[in-house]
């Protein structure tokens, strides 16, 4: 299991210059980020129908060497948000081998054919929308549960409201619409920051569900535990079924009371104990990469932090 | 099956220079309820109200109107009424009538103040005609605006 | 009537050099960015500057207690000082008073 640590912002918008990039993760540190996703968007619907089959879909962005400059500091993961008008998209996203290496896949419809088919059968994790236009499109309650019941997640961006008092009364709307349809279930915060000025502190993000129509609690999971939960559905969906190790920190307590913080405590403690293994098999058929090995501590219970 | 909660908002114009008809459409007025919404209110109130707000009727006789707002937010609306004295270049004040929560009983309220008002109307008028007319003007109800 | 809160913030800008500082413009920033997004009855609230540092570009706000969540929005909500790209930081909220841990010199203190 890929550990991750809160606070998240999964919607960096990728910058040409490295100067600004570097600045504004920066700032993302300093502002006490840990996992963050550089987005880049992809416009399919400008693109010709013509080449079936053959790859859509660009390349991610290299970042290497930003991984490597924050290494420890922070977490880059790679996301692409796939602006698109027709359901054709999803041939083309089953086809793709590039898509595959984005950690998130966020899909932006522009019509409302596109919205419903992006809640109901989009094979990404996350739906979002254009704020300059945004407030056009309205989810309606079906399709709304449909993706909450799949696990997907929607995404509200704070920085265009900062920049442009337009954008945020629509922002507003398009939040309080998801309140109406489906009590706000399923959203998180990202910031879609042009430079770092527009770049603002989780607390401060979580305390913006008070204009956004959330509550306080689902303010902060959408800072928080809503996107472990969105990282955890990309992840399963990026490799498709596979073997897990499951790594025990310590000695096995079995108890029907699960103790959420002994695998931390225990560890120093427990320095000298074997530690034990345990083959957990999620399903039979392994396909494409397996062989994940992963140390594993239980994937929810770390999120009860903060 | 949730129900959306509507709030419906009966409000009089009463202008200051009495007139007989009032040239008020509701367009006009739901510019003029939104402008004041984020006067007062702010952009945090617009986009709060902006869902599902609509005037759903307009009388220019007898200067009744019906606002649909959603239910979260409707004592924004309801607050500010009061505070408003300038609809399109009128210069005019609201009354509220009766705030409902089915455009139904909405609609039983109005009657019945449609009826007190025809009552007052019926006496000054003299031949047959110009009563019937103004009562088909009065009780018409326009709902699909 | 409930009690006050202090907010400390800190003020980051892109170029400080182009924008003058006083305590004015920054409390007339704040209450320009409530009146813009809660309105004239929404935003209608005392903030009071009482200490204020424009080498350190911090400065602590007195604000009613159940004003303090609209305060902050509006704070976050604030993309620009005088035309200039910027980022109000809260650092720290309490219901006593805070005051600068170092540095006093330079200090305005207001009350």
């Amino acid at each position: 299991m890929e550990q991750t640590r809160p606070f998240y912002d999964f919607c960096i918008p990728f910058n040409k210059d490295d100067k600004v990039m570097r600045a504004l993760l920066n700032e993302l540190v300093e502002l006490g980020y840990k996992t963050i996703a550089i987005d880049q968007s992809f416009d399919h619907s400008r693109k010709e129908a013509g080449k079936r089959g053959s790859e859509m879909f660009p390349e991610p962005h290299k970042v290497e060497h930003l991984r490597k400059e924050f290494g420890d500091k922070l977490r880059i993961l790679q996301r692409i948000t796939i602006l698109y008008v027709d359901v054709n998209v999803a041939h083309a996203m089953s086809v793709s081998l590039n898509l595959r290496k984005f950690n998130l896949i966020a899909g932006q419809p522009k019509t409302d054919a596109a919205l419903t088919h992006c809640c109901t059968t989009f094979n990404g994790d996350l739906v979002t929308f254009d704020p300059a236009a945004g407030s056009r499109l309205m989810v309606n309650r079906k399709a709304y549960q449909v993706a909450v019941r799949r696990g997907m997640f929607f995404e509200i961006k704070y920085g265009p409201a900062i920049a442009d008092s337009n954008n945020r009364k629509d922002m507003i709307k398009v939040a309080h619409n998801y309140g109406i349809k489906g009590k706000s279930r399923n959203i998180i915060f990202s910031s879609g920051a042009e430079h770092q000025f527009q770049l603002r502190g989780p607390y401060d993000v979580a305390n913006l569900a008070f204009i956004f129509g959330l509550s306080e609690d689902q303010g902060k999971n959408a800072v928080d535990r809503h996107c472990r939960q969105l990282f955890l559905r990309a992840e399963s969906r990026r490799l498709g079924k596979t073997i897990m190790f499951v790594k025990g920190g310590g000695p096995i307590v079995f108890s029907d009371s699960s103790d959420d913080n002994q695998g931390d405590s225990q560890d120093d403690e427990m320095e000298g104990c074997p530690k034990e293994e345990e083959l957990d098999e999620e399903s039979d058929g392994a396909n494409g990469e397996n062989n994940e090995e992963e140390e594993n501590k239980p994937a929810n219970k770390r999120l009860k932090t903060a | 099956m949730v129900r959306i909660k509507n709030r419906y908002i009966a409000v009089q114009i009463v202008p200051y220079a009495p007139t007989k008809v009032l040239y008020l459409n509701d367009n006009t007025l739901t510019k003029c309820l939104l402008r004041n919404i984020e006067k007062y209110y702010g952009v945090y109130g617009l986009g709060m109200i902006e869902q599902g707000f609509r005037v759903k009727y307009i009388n220019e006789r007898t200067k009744i109107a019906i606002i649909r707002c959603m239910h979260a937010g409707h004592r924004f609306v309801s607050s500010i009424l009061p505070l408003i004295t300038l609809i399109g270049d009128v210069r005019a004040k609201f009354r509220t009538l009766y705030i409902g929560a089915t455009i139904i009983q909405c609609n039983k309220f109005i009657i019945k103040h449609q009826k007190k008002f025809l009552d007052r109307e019926m006496g000054q008028l003299t031949s047959a005609k110009e009563r019937q007319d103004l009562f088909k003007r009065v009780m018409e109800f326009d709902m699909d605006r | 009537m409930s009690g006050y809160q202090y907010l400390d913030v800190k003020l980051k800008l892109r170029d400080p050099e182009s924008v003058t500082l006083t305590p004015v413009f920054l409390c007339g920033c704040i209450l320009n960015s409530l009146a813009s997004v809660f309105g004239e009855i929404g935003g209608q609230t005392s903030v009071k500057i009482v200490k204020f540092s424009a080498s350190q570009q911090r400065s602590v706000f007195r604000v009613p207690e159940n004003f303090l969540q609209r305060v902050r929005i509006a704070l976050s909500l604030i993309g620009y000082y005088q035309e200039v790209p910027c980022h109000f930081q809260v650092l720290s909220t309490s219901p006593k008073r805070i005051d600068f841990e170092d540095s006093e010199e330079e200090v305005i203190a207001f009350i």
